[in-house]
């Protein structure tokens, strides 16, 4: 099964996303802020992640360049959820090498979309 | 034999005399007494004659009543023998009652006989010797051989004393010149060069009176420099012109004068009565390159014979003062010169290092009026209208004044008041200094009297403070007595004013400058505070909005299942409401980025048509609604563009979504593509209500919406085609729309090809 990893330090949007997700059939596990995510992207080996950038802790940037810095995780799939002005941090992610990025607020249903692209999932 | 021995002694003792350069009235004194034992007579007297006029000069008697002395002295003329005086010839007067003079003499002194003996030189008369004989004397003829032996040893004695006090005299002359010269040289100051120089010439002509008067070219006075021998009452007393008294007319004519019997001469008149007597005086003009500046004059209470020799001399000296005061004149002027560029320097040099405004004010006031020896200064600004004097800052000894210059803060240029009829006002009018030296006599400004009074103030100068054409302010120096600027402190005058001027106007800029600077930076920080808290408060928002949306949606797309048709359109209105709160945040975000500078681009080459239709994919569903179609007309040959991809979108979403909005139902929105120069030409065409054409300039204004019913009912945040005009514009572009009433509107903008991209 489909693993994926939602890092956001708003309980809403998990929520949203762990029910929207789950609809899909995929597996959904989730944390609040960044070293939990790595922690858990560490363990889990999820097949994407879907991260916030605005985080307290540790923002989604750095959460992003540790994920890359990892050998076990360099290689997962991540979309960035992100303040829509937010241009220079989007153009950092992609340097960073990012499946995609969603601004907020978003559409669920784009946001499954992006997902499937990302995990290479045909749309029927 | 003893008679005969006497005489031999006497005679050596002569020649012995003679052989020691004795002085001139030594030896006359000598020859006397050796004329009475030589004559074995009662008394004797002998009289050296003056070589320019023939009369006794030094006199000198043996036995005889001082009386007697002056009476031969002083009648030389009325009892000498003609056979004396033509001839040379003695003569021998056995009877003395003959003549008044000897009678007189005989009487007082109880003689009866003389022998008068010529005393010659190179067959000139230079002396008269006379001896006398009372009643009890024989063989008087005896006597008159060795009384003519000695006469004729005298003559050459008489000629080499007189010849060896003239060469020392000479001497003396020469040594005080040189003493002159070098002293004067060693110092360039004129009171001790004068001094010098009176020293010398007393000491010299054996007087005790000397003074230097030098004309003073403007009152024609002759004003006393330096003196010696007279009371500072006496000086003070007597005054003289050009032309009044012996001084006068020797400043005058340029003439040397010799008064040798002062008292008598009418050129003398010019002495008071009481005044410290003066019997003989010699004066020489000082004359400097052919004009006369003044006069140097000795003269004595004893009566003197100043002669024609005495007056080369006193010329010679007064060729030296005249060149000591001109050097001195020439000093102090340089040296004046000198003070000058020290006050313009300094002056130049603490404005330099000054910043603020006051301080140059203050610096300005008194470096000016220390240095011109002012009791008070002010410095007054125009206001920028040129109507109003205000003070800027005030120099005075007194607090007192400093409070009511204050208190007198403002003053007026009209004619019609006080201030208008100022010397300050004038100056700035005039555009030139204005010099009051006696503000009591000067009908110009009779109303300033009272203040003047109050003040203490006779003189006063303004000078204008013109920088470069217009003048920004003008400096008063007050002084407490009648001063006449000279044209050197004029021209300092209006080189201070100036370099104050320039510093002034420097530091007055510099102070708008950093005035500019402080509000520039006080908006710069409000602006920034602004662009955070909008920034913060758009997030804050956005966190919200996003699980309102998000489950909005979710519902709305029957995730939760079935909606009843109500639900639906009560959650679709909310889900359109989030949008628009949305947009709204988004677009007040932008534009406060974008107004504080804080919009980063990033610039890649981009293929407008791959963006174009991306955005159109975007807003396929809300033309769908509409039933809108769009047509897409791309050239060939369009380059690449330079831009920033998501914000290019931004742009082309704007506008094709205003586009869709603003259109009929059914119509066609058009989008097309063409590279014009280095650009490429963007134009969205709808077929829409179209603009008015006043309010085309305006629609790119942020919160402006057009007063048209469907554009009031249509929903807008009113910054979309002005965050879109700003997004072009950091792009290099320029956006504009053509539009007819109800004919649709063409919104067009350029954009910077990429150069040599073929595709």
């Amino acid at each position: 099964m489909v693993k994926i990893l939602v890092v956001d330090d708003e309980e809403d949007v998990i929520r949203l996303l762990e029910f929207r997700l789950a609809k899909e059939g995929f597996e959904v596990i989730s944390c609040a802020d960044g070293p939990a995510a790595l922690t858990l992207a560490d363990q889990e080996k999820p097949d994407l992640v879907i991260l916030d950038i605005m985080m307290p802790l540790m923002d989604g940037m750095e959460v992003l360049r540790q994920i890359r810095s990892r050998r076990a995780t360099s290689r997962i799939p991540v979309i960035m959820l992100t303040a829509r002005t937010a241009s220079t941090a989007v153009d950092e992610a992609r340097q960073l090498w990012v499946s995609d990025y969603m601004m907020k607020p978003f559409d669920p249903e784009k946001l499954v979309l992006k997902v499937k692209k990302a995990l290479k999932i045909p749309v029927e | 034999m003893k008679d005969l021995h006497w005489e031999l002694s006497t005679l050596y003792e002569i020649s012995h005399l003679l052989s020691g350069n004795p002085d001139l009235p030594d030896l006359v004194d000598t020859i006397a007494k050796a004329a009475t034992a030589f004559g074995n007579a009662d008394a004797s007297w002998l009289a050296v004659c003056d070589e320019a006029n023939g009369k006794p000069e030094h006199a000198a008697s043996h036995r005889l009543s001082p009386e007697s002395i002056g009476d031969l002295s002083d009648n030389v003329q009325d009892w000498l023998p003609f056979s004396v005086a033509a001839a040379g010839e003695p003569a021998v007067l056995t009877d003395l009652g003959k003549n008044a003079v000897l009678q007189r003499i005989a009487a007082r002194e109880s003689l009866s006989a003389a022998a008068v003996v010529p005393v010659t030189y190179n067959e000139r008369l230079t002396g008269v010797l006379a001896v006398f004989w009372g009643p009890a004397s024989r063989r008087i003829s005896d006597h008159i051989e060795p009384v003519c032996l000695l006469a004729n040893q005298v003559g050459p004695a008489i000629a080499n004393a007189r010849l060896l006090s003239e060469a020392r005299r000479r001497a003396e002359a020469v040594h005080a010149i040189f003493n002159i010269t070098q002293m004067i040289g060693a110092s360039p100051l004129m009171s001790f060069a004068l001094n010098v120089i009176m020293d010398e010439a007393n000491r010299l002509f054996g007087t005790d009176q000397s003074t230097i008067r030098l004309i003073d070219s403007n009152t024609r006075e002759l004003v006393v420099r330096a003196s010696r021998g007279f009371s500072k009452q006496t000086l003070r007393r007597i005054r003289l012109k050009v032309g009044q008294g012996g001084v006068g007319w020797v400043a005058k004519h340029g003439k040397p004068l010799i008064l040798n019997d002062a008292a008598s001469d009418p050129r003398f008149s010019y002495y008071p009565e009481d005044a410290e007597r003066v019997s003989s005086l010699m004066s020489a003009p000082l004359i400097v390159q052919g004009r006369t500046i003044g006069v140097l004059s000795m003269s004595s209470i004893e009566p003197k014979c100043f002669t024609e020799e005495d007056e080369s001399l006193l010329m010679t000296l007064a060729g030296e003062a005249a060149i000591a005061i001109e050097n001195a004149r020439l000093y102090e002027q340089i040296r004046k010169r000198l003070s000058e560029q020290k006050v313009l320097y300094r002056l130049a040099q603490q404005l330099a290092s000054t910043v603020d405004v006051p301080s140059a004010l203050q610096l300005i006031v008194n470096h000016l009026s220390t240095s011109f020896r002012a009791k008070l200064g002010s410095l007054r600004l125009l206001n920028d209208e040129g109507t109003m004097l205000q003070i800027g800052a005030v120099y005075s000894a007194s607090d007192e004044y400093i409070k009511l210059a204050i208190e007198n803060e403002q003053m007026s240029l009209d004619p019609g008041t006080l201030g208008g009829r100022s010397p300050a006002a004038f100056a700035i009018r005039e555009r030139r200094i204005c010099a009051v030296s006696n503000i009591f006599k000067d009908r110009r400004f009779a109303a300033w009297r009272e203040n003047a009074r109050a003040e203490g103030y006779t003189s006063l100068v303004c000078v204008p403070l013109i920088p470069t054409e217009t003048p920004i302010g003008v400096l008063s120096l007050y002084f407490r007595d009648a001063r006449r600027l000279q044209p050197a402190e004029y021209e300092l005058l209006q080189t201070a004013g100036r370099t104050a001027a320039i510093a002034l106007q420097r530091a007055m800029l510099d102070e708008r400058l950093l005035k500019e600077e402080v509000t520039r930076r006080a908006l710069e920080e409000v602006s920034h505070l602004k662009t955070e808290f909008v920034s913060q408060v758009s997030h804050e928002l956005r966190t919200p909005l996003t699980a309102i949306q998000g489950y909005v949606k979710l519902i709305l797309a029957g995730h939760t299942g079935e909606l009843n048709s109500l639900q639906e359109e009560f959650l679709g209105t909310v889900d359109r409401n989030t949008d628009r709160l949305v947009a709204l945040v988004n677009d007040l975000l932008d534009i406060s980025r974008i107004e504080a500078g804080k919009m980063d681009l990033v610039f890649e080459s981009l293929d407008l048509a791959g963006a174009i239709d991306r955005e159109i994919e975007a807003l396929k569903a809300q033309a769908e609604v509409k039933e809108i179609t769009i047509l897409v007309d791309i050239e060939e040959a369009t380059p690449r563009v330079r831009a920033d991809p998501h914000r290019l979108g931004q742009i082309i979403d704007n506008l094709v979504s205003n586009a869709i909005k603003y259109s009929p139902g059914r119509s066609t929105v058009k989008i097309t593509a063409n590279p014009v120069g280095n650009n490429v030409l963007v134009k969205v065409i709808d077929c829409g209500i179209g603009i008015e054409p006043e309010e085309r300039g305006k629609v790119f204004q942020r919160f402006y919406r057009a007063k048209n019913d469907l554009v009031r009912s249509t929903w807008g945040t009113g910054l979309g085609l002005a965050i879109t005009r700003y997004l072009v514009e950091m792009h290099g572009g320029k956006i504009w729309v053509e539009s007819e009433k109800g004919q649709g509107s063409t919104f067009s903008f350029s954009i910077a090809a990429v150069p040599d991209a073929g595709s």
